[in-house]
This record gives structure tokens, C-alpha cells and sequence, in this order.
């Protein structure tokens, strides 16, 4: 019966990771629209509306990694079948709803697992949970690390002056010292092409970057490569080349720069 | 080919034309029908000053693969060039070109690498075995040898 059991919550714990990701990329996307909508209005009411969307996605994770903990913690209960299973204290609803259900239906946990399989529930669950944030909760919400960084994010398409947090925030300055990193100029020429990246890609093993197609080539055929950056002598394999989406945004609000300054003498293209 | 290469070369030559070390050249090659050939570059190379090697400017040829810059170029001096570290038929031995060859070393750095190699030879790796002996067992001699190399290599228009 255990075995059953922890094979289905392993299943409803990898559905969990999937819905970080889902979320994860949801707020990708806002990220994406947000930074199109800032090069033609930043002013604009779909701007906060998007905000809020972002932040609805945050909210939920909370509820997700909660969620998944949560799992976590009883799989790891009933491996241990120390006590019995139905005085386990779960926290939350959710869990608590798979949970009963799953002992109630007996050997029907499979039903449970095949419908938390349709992400179509979970986003019933997530209008739902959204329709409960208070505003409070929305406001607590506006000073999340990765809130900030999508703020920031909008900032610099229009302006080249330093971010200044609307959202207050906290005085640990961790949040500041990011923004000050970040705003500095950075380097947009990929090692490979001498040219500015073109879908940048980070090596998890060193940091180094690289324009995606390029750093390809190098493999070639092999699983790994050595890493092309002068000075290092790391070697990576494709799965370990992230999308840098940070890059992505830096490459196109450096090149906006450009051709703004383009009367700008010192910027001549080369005819000789 | 691969248009890594040509486009990588192409950046290499609007970067060398922006900036580049005073007294060096480095294009492609004007082809017979006098189109630049992207994958064989002519450049100059000075002696630095202070050392045996001054007054010359030293031709130096790179022929790039087409895997470049997987790939590195292959570096050659004129044949017969008198240097430790270069072989009869003018191909430099040099680590940054070598095994050490990284994809993202510039044209201008292979140019300084060559530089710095001339009045910097490495006995470790001999490949030219009179400018070797003469190197270890008689420096006057030696470097009598590279003063009138100089002499043959002018500074020309560029
Ligand atoms: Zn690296």
C-alpha cells in the first residue's frame, strides 16, 4: 500500500514542478509584454495590469511550493510509517483535498493523480485562489525580488538614470545592490561572433556566455565542450547552457541606445 | 563553408579597422580578381623596439579553416624564417595557436602573440634547429642573425 501511495505522491510532486515551470514561464511572458508595451507607453493602464498579473503568478507559487512541501513532508511520512497516516497535520486545503480523497477512493488514488495531470484544474484552483488575494497581500507582494527585477527590467527601456524603487521595501539592501550591478554597462559582444549576442546562452558550469548558434558549433559531435572564454578551463555539455533572458533584455535595450545615439559621431559604421 | 567563419571574420576586420596596434596591419588578401579573400589575411608584424628585432616589419600569413574559430588559423612566417620556434616551411610554433588555440583569441591578439614570441623564443619547443643551436651555444652570433634578418623585412606602405 505504501508503495502505491509514494508513487503517486512522486507524481503529484513532479506535477507540482511542472506548474512552477508553467507559472515560472507565465511570468516570462508578462516579462516580454511588458518590455514591448514600455517602448510605446510605460505610462500605460495595461502596464499596472500586467503588474498585477505578475504578481498573481508569485502569489500562486507561494501556494505551489507550499503545496509541494507539503507532499514532500508526507511522502516522507508515510515512508517512515511511524505513526498512522490519517493523523498526518496538512496545512493546506489542496493538499488536504487530495489527500482525503485519495484515502476515501482507496485504491482510486490513480483518478486523483490523472486529474491533477489536467493542469486545467489547477488553473480552476488558481482563479480560485487569486479571487481571494487581498490587497495587502498584493502590496506585501510588490516587494518580491523577482517583482522588482521585472520593474527594473521595464525602467531601463526608457531610461538610462539608476532605478528607483517606487515599492519602498526593505532596508537589508540586498535588492538594492542587484540594481546597481545590473545597471552598470555591460559587455553585449558574444566571444564567438564579436557580435552583440544573438540568443545569449550562459554556461551553468562558469557563467561565461555566448551566442546560442556559436557556442553549438563547438560541439560538433561531442557531449562536451571546452570552454571558449579566454583564462578558462571549464568544460560544459549543451544541457548545461541556460537561456539568459536577463542578456536578452539587455542586448535589445543596448541596441535601442544605439540607434538612438546613432547621429552620435563616435558611432560610424566603417566604409573604408 | 561556414558562416560562423565569414561572419567572425567580417567582425574581426571592422574591429582591426576601428582599433588596432601601431605599426601592425592585418586584411584579407585581394584575390586575382581583386576580391578579398576572407580566409587568407596578410599581416605585418614590427620587431619591438629596444630589442634585435626592431626595424623589421615580419610578413605574416594566416590561413583560416573553415571550422574557424573552432578551429585556429595557421600561422605562417616567410619560409626559412630565422626563429627558434618557426618551422622550415614558416609555420609558427606557438602555444595560443597551438593546443592552447581558444575560439575567442582575436586577430589582434594572435598579431601581439607573434610579436611578443619573436624577441620571447621558447627553447622548450625548438623548431628550427640552427637559429636553436645558435640561440643556446653563441647569443652574438645569434643575435647578429636577427639584426640582418631585420634588414630584409622593411617597413612597406600598408
Ligand atoms: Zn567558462
Amino acid at each position: 500500500m505504501g508503495e502505491v501511495y509514494t508513487a503517486d505522491l512522486d507524481q503529484l510532486i513532479r506535477n507540482y514542478d511542472k506548474l512552477a515551470q508553467l507559472s515560472q514561464n507565465q511570468r516570462y511572458n508578462i516579462l516580454q509584454s511588458a518590455l514591448s508595451l514600455a517602448e510605446f507607453d510605460e505610462t500605460s493602464d495595461m502596464m499596472a495590469q500586467l503588474d498585477t498579473s505578475f504578481l498573481e503568478t508569485l502569489y500562486i507559487d507561494s501556494f505551489i511550493t507550499a503545496y509541494k512541501a507539503d507532499l514532500q513532508s508526507l511522502r516522507q511520512y508515510i515512508e517512515s510509517r511511524n505513526a498512522a497516516i490519517n493523523k498526518i497535520v496538512i496545512t493546506n486545503t489542496i493538499s488536504i483535498y487530495f489527500y482525503s480523497r485519495s484515502l476515501k477512493r482507496g485504491q482510486a488514488q490513480q483518478a486523483a493523480v490523472a486529474q491533477m495531470r489536467d493542469f486545467q484544474e489547477f488553473i480552476t484552483h488558481s482563479e480560485m485562489i487569486k479571487s481571494k488575494i487581498t490587497p495587502q497581500q498584493l502590496a506585501n507582494l510588490r516587494k518580491n525580488r523577482e517583482f522588482k527585477e521585472l520593474k527594473h527590467q521595464i525602467w531601463k527601456v526608457n531610461h538610462d538614470e539608476p532605478y528607483q524603487d517606487q515599492e519602498g521595501g526593505d532596508q537589508n539592501g540586498d535588492d538594492e545592490e542587484d540594481i546597481v550591478l545590473s545597471s552598470q554597462s555591460v559587455n553585449i559582444i558574444c566571444p564567438l561572433t564579436k557580435k552583440p549576442f544573438e540568443h545569449p546562452v550562459k554556461s551553468s558550469v562558469c557563467g561565461h556566455m555566448f551566442s546560442r548558434d556559436a557556442i553549438y558549433s563547438m560541439f560538433r559531435n561531442n557531449a562536451q565542450t571546452q570552454c571558449p572564454q579566454i583564462g578558462c578551463s571549464k568544460a560544459f555539455s549543451k544541457s548545461q547552457l541556460e537561456r539568459s533572458v536577463d542578456m536578452e533584455s539587455t542586448v535589445k535595450r543596448e541596441l535601442r541606445k544605439r540607434s538612438r545615439s546613432q547621429k552620435d559621431p563616435d558611432n560610424i559604421t566603417d566604409l573604408s | 563553408m561556414s558562416d560562423l567563419a565569414l561572419s567572425r571574420l567580417a567582425e574581426e576586420r571592422k574591429s582591426w579597422r576601428k582599433d588596432h596596434p601601431i605599426g601592425f596591419f592585418a586584411r584579407p588578401q585581394a584575390g586575382a580578381d581583386g576580391v578579398a579573400n576572407m580566409m587568407i589575411w596578410d599581416c605585418g608584424i614590427p620587431g619591438k623596439d629596444g630589442t634585435p628585432w626592431e626595424g623589421g616589419l615580419y610578413p605574416l600569413t594566416l590561413k583560416f579553416p573553415k571550422e574557424y574559430p573552432v578551429k585556429a588559423p595557421l600561422c605562417l612566417l616567410p619560409p626559412g624564417f630565422f626563429h627558434v620556434n618557426v618551422f622550415d616551411n614558416g609555420q609558427i610554433c606557438l602555444s595560443i595557436i597551438g593546443d592552447g588555440w581558444k575560439p575567442t583569441i582575436s586577430i589582434k591578439q594572435i598579431c601581439l602573440g607573434v610579436q611578443d614570441l619573436l624577441d620571447n623564443p621558447n627553447p622548450n619547443s625548438p623548431a628550427n634547429s640552427s637559429a636553436y643551436d645558435s640561440f643556446k651555444k653563441n647569443k652574438a652570433a645569434y643575435t647578429e642573425k636577427v639584426k640582418q634578418q631585420a634588414k630584409k623585412f622593411p617597413p612597406q606602405e600598408s
